[in-house]
This record gives structure tokens, sequence and C-alpha cells, in this order.
């Protein structure tokens, strides 16, 4: 009995133990930021208080003149091609303009964001009209369409979202000319960002599409990399801050004497080169930037020296110095001395624990976005990261 | 007697239920000169983090070339900086190997081509967390040299706790 007893309990012991090893042995599952980030990306309508924030937000404008008679009001770092009419359907939303009975314009709008990476596009069509009323904001809503949500409307402007693409609407009537001012701006389901990062993108096109026709406006000039961030939405900071996150890590840990790196983009594209370059490289940098100073190319000189700064006899050079980076303007000339072509790149040495290196523009930029690159590289090269919480 | 049975049971289900290589954490696919991060994993001290090379070898390619060096941080601080032993073979899990073919014209006519596809993960290196906290891990792949070619090869990095 006594037996039977302990074999019981020595039984019920071991069936305690094999089930708490059983019980302890799932591992538990890790929970990422990333988990926490995706659940939290519920929006609702726009406040008034994050609309305001938006609308006080400092842009450069310039008033550019199109088609030799229609002045609009764009973003200072844009440039933008006309064409008339286009070949291709243009409708928005309930408006197709290749059926109106007009001749209209179609001015694309580019920066550095939508250029090649595509961020987000930004379309102006300007269509003659005697009509103030012959189209309205309703009208730019598709309604043979399914909208997911409306997240802003005024009386000329809506942001609406379709999947997850979102659409930024703005309608003007120009009594002086008699014509109708449209703007579209677009932000693709392509693009993977948060939901609250788009619409603040969104408001921003808002923005964009009000100035269009703003005659007077107070000039704008960003002096540090703070003040560009302080008046960016935080979409395309991150964009910046997530590639110069890899160009801090080059920078400090990976990047090797004589090597050079150029993170790709999310949409496979490169726009900043840092190079570690071995000291004749370096030496033939300076000499290159010396040259440029003095204006005093020989012949032998171009296409000598290592790729860092190269230079083509088919082109002449202006160098500017400013915040420790150097501009190079390279024009190209006809044969009749008129300017074909006009490249930028900005160039940047860094000093990093006695190592020097230097970050150079990787794509052709336009004049207009010189300062952006080098107010960022002069950051840069001071504090060894874009983060500028860190360095207020 | 079923009592025994029993408990034979329960034993061989415990064992099972274990994760033997740890839970997986990520993957990630590296690209030639590419810094691939996982960011803002949150570990416990004493977590042991095991970093696999997940190796994909065509016998088409030249060889092994692979060179990773990686990077462990907390709270923006390099805690561990090196290069990964990715042709360690002490412990290798899920290894297969793989006939495939492909076609190839030439001016003699056309011809198949039979080659081997190896496919294996092998453990690199450990990493003891030496406190609470969001760790960020970096991998750079690049080439050993310059007359090697990383054709037909493809590396990725597996991260693993335990």
């Amino acid at each position: 009995m006594m037996n039977l007893r302990s074999s019981f309990f020595k039984n019920l012991l071991l069936f305690g133990l094999l089930s708490v090893l059983f019980l302890t042995s799932c591992k538990r599952v890790v929970k990422t930021d990333l988990d926490e980030v995706s659940s939290a990306d519920d929006i609702e309508e726009v406040s008034k208080a994050e609309y305001q924030q938006m609308m006080n937000i400092k842009v450069p404008l310039k008033t550019v003149l199109v088609d030799q008679r229609y002045s609009i009001t764009i973003p200072e770092n844009s440039d933008f091609e006309v064409s008339k009419m286009s070949s291709k359907e243009i409708v928005l939303g309930d408006i197709d303009l290749t059926k109106i009975d007009s001749s209209f314009l179609n001015v694309s709008l580019n920066n550095f964001f939508t250029r090649s990476e595509g961020l987000y596009s930004e379309e102006v069509y300007i269509v003659p009209g005697n009509d103030p009323k012959q189209f309205s904001i309703d009208d730019l809503k598709a309604s043979n369409e399914r909208i997911d949500a409306v997240y802003y409307e005024d009386e000329n402007s809506v942001i609406y979202v379709q999947g997850d693409t979102f659409f930024t609407y703005s309608i003007h009537y120009d009594d002086m000319k008699k014509c109708f001012i449209f703007y579209k701006g677009e932000i693709s389901w392509t693009q993977k960002y948060p939901k609250k990062q788009k619409l603040a993108l969104s408001l921003l096109l808002v923005k964009h599409a009000k100035s269009l026709t703003a005659m007077d406006y107070p000039p704008v000039k960003f002096t540090s990399w703070n003040d560009y961030v302080q008046h960016m939405p935080v979409l395309e900071i991150n964009w910046i801050n997530g590639m110069f996150s890899k160009i801090e890590k080059e920078l400090k840990f990976f990047l090797e004497p004589n090597e050079q790196s150029s993170p790709r983009t999310p949409g496979n594209y490169t726009f900043v080169k840092l190079f570690r370059p071995s000291p004749d490289e370096l030496l033939s940098f300076y000499k290159g930037v010396d040259q440029l100073k003095a204006n005093k190319i020989s012949e032998t000189d171009y296409y000598s020296r290592p790729e860092i700064l190269r230079l083509d006899s088919q082109f002449s050079y202006q160098l500017k110095e400013e915040m420790g980076c150097y501009v190079v303007i390279a024009s190209s000339k006809n044969d009749d001395g008129s300017i074909s072509r006009k490249e930028t790149t900005v160039f940047c040495p860094v000093d990093y624990k006695g190592k020097t290196f230097i970050l150079k523009t990787d794509k052709d930029l336009s004049p207009s976005d010189a300062d952006f690159f080098v107010k960022m590289f002069s950051y840069f090269s001071k504090h060894y990261t874009l983060n500028t919480t860190a360095n207020p | 007697m079923y009592r025994n049975y029993l408990f034979s049971a329960l034993f061989i289900l415990g064992l099972s239920s274990c994760n033997p290589i740890g839970k997986e954490l990520t993957v990630l696919e590296l690209t030639l000169g590419e810094i691939a991060s996982a960011e803002n994993i949150s570990l416990k001290k004493g977590d042991v983090v095991t970093i696999w090379s997940k190796v994909l070898k065509s016998s088409k390619g030249e060889g092994s070339t692979f060179r990773v060096k990686y990077n462990i941080e907390n709270k923006g601080q390099s805690i561990l900086f090196d290069s990964l032993n990715v042709d360690a073979q002490d412990h290798v899990i899920n290894s297969k190997k793989t006939k495939e073919s492909n076609n190839e014209s030439s001016s003699e006519g056309d011809s198949t081509i039979y080659y081997t596809v190896h496919e294996y993960e092998t453990e690199s290196k450990k990493f003891t967390v030496p406190k609470d906290g969001k760790y960020s891990f970096d991998f750079k792949l690049t080439e050993r040299s310059n007359q090697s070619s990383f054709f037909g090869n493809k590396l990725s990095i597996v991260l693993r706790k335990s």
C-alpha cells in the first residue's frame, strides 16, 4: 500500500515537472516597433490645428511665366515643363480635359523628391473658359469611382484617398485671364509610408495649390539645415534621414580606404556618394578645386582625374564656396555660344576621427537644388548625422 | 502501464515544442555594397542572438566570394563591429542541393547546361545581449577580391533568438 502511494506521488511529481517543461518551452513572440507603428496608423479628418500648422510652414516661392502669358507662383526649388494639350488622357475627377472644347496647358512641377524618386507628383492645368461656374470642387471628386475617405475639403481644395493613393485637387478661376487653374497632387499607393505622413504631405500640397495665384508673398530664405527640416513634411525628412543613416554608418564603420558608397533609395536610385579617397586622390581633388577657383585648367587635366572631380573639356566651369562645401556648375555651350545644359554638383569634405571623406551629390541637380544640399552636407560634416533632434 | 506511455508522450512533446535553433527575429537579404539593417529589436539581458548566414551557391558561379562586415548598436553606440565567418561549417542546417538546368544557344546549336544549387544556413556568430534595450544589427556585403564574381550566388542573414 505504501509502495503504491509512493509510486503514485513519484509519477505525479514527474507529471508536474514535464508539464512545467512543456508549458515553458514555448518562446515568447518578440514584438518590434514596426508592429506597433502599423497598428497606430488610423487617421481621421484633418483638424483645424493640423491644417493651420501646415499653412504656417514657410515655403520659398517664385513667380514664373508660362507660355509667355500666364503667371503662376511655385515653390522656389521646383522647375517646370510646359506642354500644350497632352496626348494622354487627362481626367481630373469627373472632368475629362481632353473632351473640353479648348486647348489647355499642362505644367509639370518637378523638384528633387519628384524628379527620379517620384515620391509624389504635381501637375497644373491652365484651361481657358468664360464661365467661372463651369467647374466646381465637386467636379473634382470622381462620382463613378469609390472614394475611401475625404480628409480635407474647403471651397476650392480637396484631399481624398482611393486605396492608398492620396489625391490633392484644387480649382481657381482667374478673372483677368479668363481661365481655370487646376492643381493635381498625387502620392501613389506604391509609396509605402504611413498614412499620417502621406496626409501631412498632401496638406503641404494644398498650400502649394493655394500659392499658385499668389502675387504678393514675403521672401523666405533658409539659413541652416535645421531651418529646412522645420519647414519640411515628415515624409521627406524621414526619407532623407533614412538614407543618411546609411551614409553615417558607412562613415563611422564600414567604408574602407579607397572605397566609395552610394546607398540605393527605396525607389532604387542613388543621390549621394561618400568617398574615402586615398591621399593621392584627395590631393588631386584639391588640385582640381584650386584650378577651378583660378579658372586655369590645362588640356592634360581633362579626364585625367579620379572619379570624384572629373573635368570634361566640353564644359565650362564655375565654382562657389559655401559653408564648407564646393558648388560646381558645369555649363555646356552650343556652337553659337548659347548655354545648352547646366549641371550642378555639390561637394563637401568631411573630417571624421582623423580620416577625410568627401560627400558628393550623385545626380545632376538643377541649380535651385544646390542650397538644399549645401545646408544638408554642411550639417553632416559637423555632426556626422542628419538627426537634428540630437543637435538642435 | 498507460501512465508510462503518457509520460513518454509528454516528454517527447515537451522536447519537440522547444525550438532548438531559437525563434526567428528577421531575415535580411544582402545586396552587394549596400548596408542592410534590422533596427529597434527589443532584447533582454542574457538573450542570445545567433547570426546565421543563409547561403545559396550555384555551381555555375565562381566559388565563395562573400565578405560580410557587421555592426551591432544600442542607443546609437556601436558595441560590436567585426567580420562574419560565412564559411563556418561547424553548425549547418536546412541544407539542400538541387539540380537545375537551362538552355543555351550558340553557333554550334542549342545545348542544356546542368548545374547544382546548394542552399544552406550556417551559424556565423553568437551574440549575448549585455543589457535590456533596443538593438540594431547592420550588415554589409562586399566582394572579397576584384577578380571574383558574385554571379549566381545569394546571401541572406537570419537572426534567431534563444
